[in-house]
C-alpha cells in the first residue's frame, strides 16, 4: 500500500489554498485494494447485532415509551443498519476499484506496540508507583514515536515524571501511587 | 438591573487576589497546551481537566477554566500563524492568510490582528452573554419536555451533518457514542443496560475518558502510525519588532477594526443558537473579507482582514457557544461537550436551573470570561518566545508528553484499572476512526447528550400518557425537528446551487471536526 501519510498533526490535510473552495479538509490520494474499511464495516455490523441482542435482554419495564429499552433499542437497530449501508457501500468501492475512503493503516506492529505499553501501565502503575512507570511510559513511548535521542528523553522523562509527581501530590493534593520511589 | 448587580458580585469574586492568580494560571495553561501542533482546544481543556477538578469549590476551577477555554483558542492561533497546522477547524482560515503574512516578515502583525481581535471579539460577545444568558433561561424553564428533545435532536443533526464527510459515517460516529453513554446503571429504573455483566460497568464510561481517549490517545496513535520522525516542523521566524503600536503600524489598525467586528457579528449570533459551531461564522467572515473589504487584492497573498476577520468570528461563536451550554445545558460542539463534562465532575448539571441552583458560579465564570480575556492579551503577545519555543518541541516529545497527560487524566479520573483499560480501548477505536475518516465530534456529543436526551423524552412520554403524537402536534417541536432534518440538506446545497445554475456539482460543504 503505497500511500503517503498526511500532515502529522493538525487537521486533516494541507491548508494551502482557499478555504470558500475547500473547507474539504481530507482530500486524500486514492489508495487501491485496501480491504480495511469493509473488515471495519463488517466489525461494526458484528458490534452492532451484539449490541441489539444487548439491548433487548433490558426488560421493558411498565410500557416500551416510557421504559428503559426504547433508547438502548432504537439507538442499537439504527446503528447496526448504518453500519450495514457504510459496509455496502465498501463493498461497493472495494468491488468498482475506487476505495476513496480513509487512509492506509501504516505502522501496526509500533501501534501494537504502542497499546501494549499504555495496557502495561495500567497494571504496573500501582505497584510500580508513578514516577517510574511514567519514566518508562515516556522513554519508550518517545521511542516508538520515532525519538532516537536517548539522552534527552531521559532527562525530559526524569523531568516530567518528577514534576508532575510533586505538583500533583504536594500543591494539588492529588494522590498518585508512590510506588518503590519512597518520596512525598 | 439585579443581573448586572450579579454579575458585579461576579467580578467581586474574580478579583480576588487569589481567583486572579487562577485565571492567570488558566491562561497560561491553555495556552501552552493549545500552542502544541495537534492539540485543539477540546483536547487542551481534557487533558487539563483533572487538574481543575481537584478544587473542592467549583467557582476557582471553572475560572481556571475560563482561562484555559480561552488560552487553548489563542495558542491555536498563533501555532496556525507560525506553523500553518491548525489545531481546530475553525483556524484554517487563519492558517491560510496569517501564515502567508508570517511568511512575508509580517508575523507579528498577523499575531497581534489575531490576539486584539480575538480580544475585542470576546468582550463583545461576552457582554452579549451576560445580556441574553438570564433571559434565555428563563425562556428555556418553560420549554416543553418535547421541545428539549427536539433542540436536542437539532444540535446532533447539525454537528453530524456538517463535520466530515459522509452522512453515514457521521451517523455512525453518533450512535457509537449515544451508545457509550447508556452503559451502566439506568438512573429511573435501576436496570443494566451495555454491562455485559460486568459490576465494573454498572457506574457506566465517565466521559472524561471517553474524550481523552478519543481525541488525546486516539491522535498519539494516529501520528504514530504515520512513521514521524525526530524533529519538528519549520517555525517561521517572528521577524523584526515592526513600528506602531502593538505590533501594529496605524494602516494595519485601520484594516484590522472593521473585520473585528464584523467577525463578531458574525460569531456570537451562529454560535449562541443550539446548533452551533465555529466553522460557519468562521467560514462566511472569511468569504465576506475576501469578497469585500479593502485588501481583497491581497488575499493568496496574506491579508490581514483574512486573519481578523476569522479569529474574531472564531472567538466571538465561542463564547457564544456558552448560550446554549449554560441556558439549555446543550453542547454544539467537542469543546463545550469536554466543558459539560467538567460540569458534571462537580456534579453541576448545565441547563434552564442553572441559574437558580448555582447563579454565583455562572456569573463568577461570565465575569472571568472578561478577566481571562484581559490577562490573555496582557500575557500573550509579551511571551510569545516562549511559545514559539513550544512550537519547536520534537513531535516524539510533545506526542509521549501527551500520552502521560492523557494517562494522568484517565488515572485521576478513574482510578481503577478497567477504567484505564477502556479508555485505551476507546483510544484504539479513536485511532481506526481517524484512519478510515469517521468524524470524532459526533460520539463526543452523542455520549455526553444521550443520557438528557432519553430522560427529557421520557418526561415527555409520562406527561402524554405515553403518546408519541406530541413530537408532531406540538407546532414548535415539529418545526425544530423539520430544521433537524434540513440540517442534512445544507452540507449539498453547494451540489444543488450548482447544479440549478447549469454547472458541475462542486464539492459537498464539509469540516473537520477536532475543535
Amino acid at each position: 500500500m503505497t500511500h503517503e501519510p498526511r500532515a502529522t498533526h493538525g487537521v486533516a490535510g494541507g491548508t494551502t489554498g482557499d478555504p470558500a473552495a475547500a473547507p474539504d479538509l481530507t482530500a486524500e490520494e486514492p489508495h487501491r485494494g485496501a480491504v480495511a474499511p469493509v473488515v471495519a464495516g463488517v466489525l461494526l455490523v458484528v458490534l452492532g447485532l451484539v449490541m441489539v441482542r444487548e439491548a433487548f435482554t433490558v426488560e421493558v419495564g411498565r410500557d416500551l415509551v416510557r421504559g428503559p429499552r426504547l433508547f438502548p433499542a432504537v439507538i442499537t437497530i439504527t446503528f447496526t443498519a448504518l453500519a450495514a449501508v457504510y459496509l455496502a457501500q465498501q463493498v461497493g468501492h472495494l468491488l468498482g476499484g475506487r476505495v476513496r475512503d480513509g487512509e492506509a493503516f501504516g505502522d501496526l506492529p509500533r501501534v501494537a506496540g504502542m497499546i501494549g505499553l499504555l495496557l502495561a501501565y495500567g497494571f504496573v502503575l500501582e505497584p510500580v508507583g508513578y514516577i517510574l512507570s511514567t519514566f518508562v511510559l515516556f522513554v519508550v513511548g518517545s521511542w516508538l514515536l520515532g525519538s532516537r535521542a536517548w539522552k534527552r528523553d531521559l532527562v525530559v522523562g526524569v523531568g516530567l515524571s518528577l514534576g508532575i509527581f510533586v505538583l500533583f501530590t504536594q500543591l494539588l493534593a492529588v494522590r498518585l501511587p508512590q510506588g518503590v520511589i519512597p518520596l512525598g | 438591573m439585579g443581573d448586572i448587580g450579579a454579575l458585579m458580585d461576579g467580578f467581586a469574586t474574580v478579583l480576588s487576589p487569589s481567583a486572579l492568580l487562577f485565571a492567570a494560571v488558566g491562561v497560561t495553561l491553555g495556552t501552552l497546551v493549545g500552542v502544541m501542533p495537534g492539540i485543539g482546544p477540546a483536547v487542551t481543556i481534557a487533558l487539563l481537566l483533572p487538574v481543575a477538578t481537584q478544587f473542592d469549590d467549583p467557582i476557582p476551577a471553572f475560572i481556571m477554566f475560563a482561562g484555559i477555554y480561552y488560552g487553548a483558542m489563542y495558542g491555536g492561533s498563533t501555532t496556525s500563524i507560525l506553523l500553518n497546522t491548525p489545531g481546530e477547524s475553525a483556524s484554517v482560515a487563519t492558517a491560510i492568510e496569517g501564515n502567508l503574512m508570517a511568511r512575508r516578515g509580517e508575523a507579528r502583525a498577523a499575531l497581534a490582528t489575531s490576539a486584539i481581535g480575538s480580544f475585542v471579539a470576546a468582550i463583545i460577545s461576552t457582554v452579549l452573554l451576560a445580556l441574553v444568558a438570564k433571559p434565555a433561561a428563563d425562556a428555556a424553564v418553560s420549554i416543553q419536555a418535547t421541545s428539549y428533545v427536539a433542540i436536542m435532536i437539532l444540535s446532533l443533526a447539525t454537528v453530524t451533518a456538517l463535520v466530515g464527510h459522509s452522512v453515514v459515517r457521521g451517523l455512525v460516529s453518533l450512535m457509537l457514542g449515544m451508545m457509550f453513554a447508556l452503559v451502566g446503571l439506568d438512573p429511573q429504573s435501576g436496570q443494566t443496560r451495555f454491562t455485559f455483566g460486568s459490576s465494573e460497568l454498572f457506574g457506566g464510561i465517565e466521559d472524561v475518558l471517553i474524550v481523552i481517549g478519543l481525541f488525546a490517545v486516539g491522535e498519539v496513535l494516529y501520528v504514530l502510525s504515520n512513521r514521524p520522525r525526530d524533529g519538528h516542523d519549520a517555525v517561521i521566524g517572528l521577524g523584526d519588532r515592526p513600528k506602531g503600536f502593538l505590533w501594529l503600524t496605524p494602516a494595519q489598525w485601520r484594516r484590522s477594526w472593521g473585520p473585528w467586528l464584523r467577525g463578531a457579528a458574525f460569531g456570537f449570533p451562529f454560535g449562541a443558537m443550539p446548533s452551533g459551531g465555529a466553522e460557519l461564522p468562521t467560514f462566511l467572515s472569511y468569504s465576506w473579507e475576501k469578497n469585500r473589504s479593502k485588501g481583497r487584492a491581497e488575499f493568496g497573498e496574506g491579508a490581514i482582514e483574512g486573519v481578523a476577520g476569522p479569529e474574531a468570528a472564531n472567538n466571538a461563536s465561542f463564547t457564544g457557544v456558552l448560550v446554549p451550554l449554560l441556558t439549555l445545558g446543550i453542547p454544539t460542539s467537542a469543546t463545550a461537550a469536554v466543558m459539560i463534562a467538567a460540569f458534571k465532575q462537580f456534579n453541576i448539571q448545565p441547563g434552564p436551573q442553572l441559574f437558580a441552583t448555582s447563579g454565583d458560579l455562572v456569573w463568577a465564570l461570565i465575569a472571568s470570561l472578561f478577566v481571562g480575556n484581559v490577562l490573555l492579551l496582557v500575557l500573550n503577545l509579551p511571551l510569545i518566545n516562549l511559545w514559539v519555543k513550544v512550537l519547536s518541541v520534537p513531535t516524539p516529545v510533545l506526542y509521549s508528553g501527551i500520552l502521560v497527560f492523557a494517562s494522568l487524566g484517565i488515572y485521576a479520573s478513574s482510578g481503577n484499572s478497567t477504567q484505564v483499560t477502556i479508555a485505551i480501548a476507546i483510544g484504539v477505536l479513536g485511532f481506526v476512526m481517524r484512519k478510515l475518516d469517521f468524524p470524532i465530534a459526533p460520539t463526543i456529543l452523542g455520549a455526553i447528550l444521550a443520557t438528557e436526551m432519553e430522560r427529557q423524552f421520557r418526561r415527555a412520554m409520562v406527561s402524554s400518557h405515553g403518546d408519541l403524537s406530541v413530537f408532531w402536534t406540538r407546532p414548535v417541536t415539529l418545526v425544530i425537528l423539520l430544521l433537524a432534518l434540513a440540517a442534512f440538506a445544507l452540507p449539498q446545497l453547494p451540489r444543488i446551487v450548482a447544479l440549478a445554475r447549469g454547472r458541475r456539482p462542486g464539492k459537498r460543504l464539509a469540516f473537520g471536526d477536532e475543535d
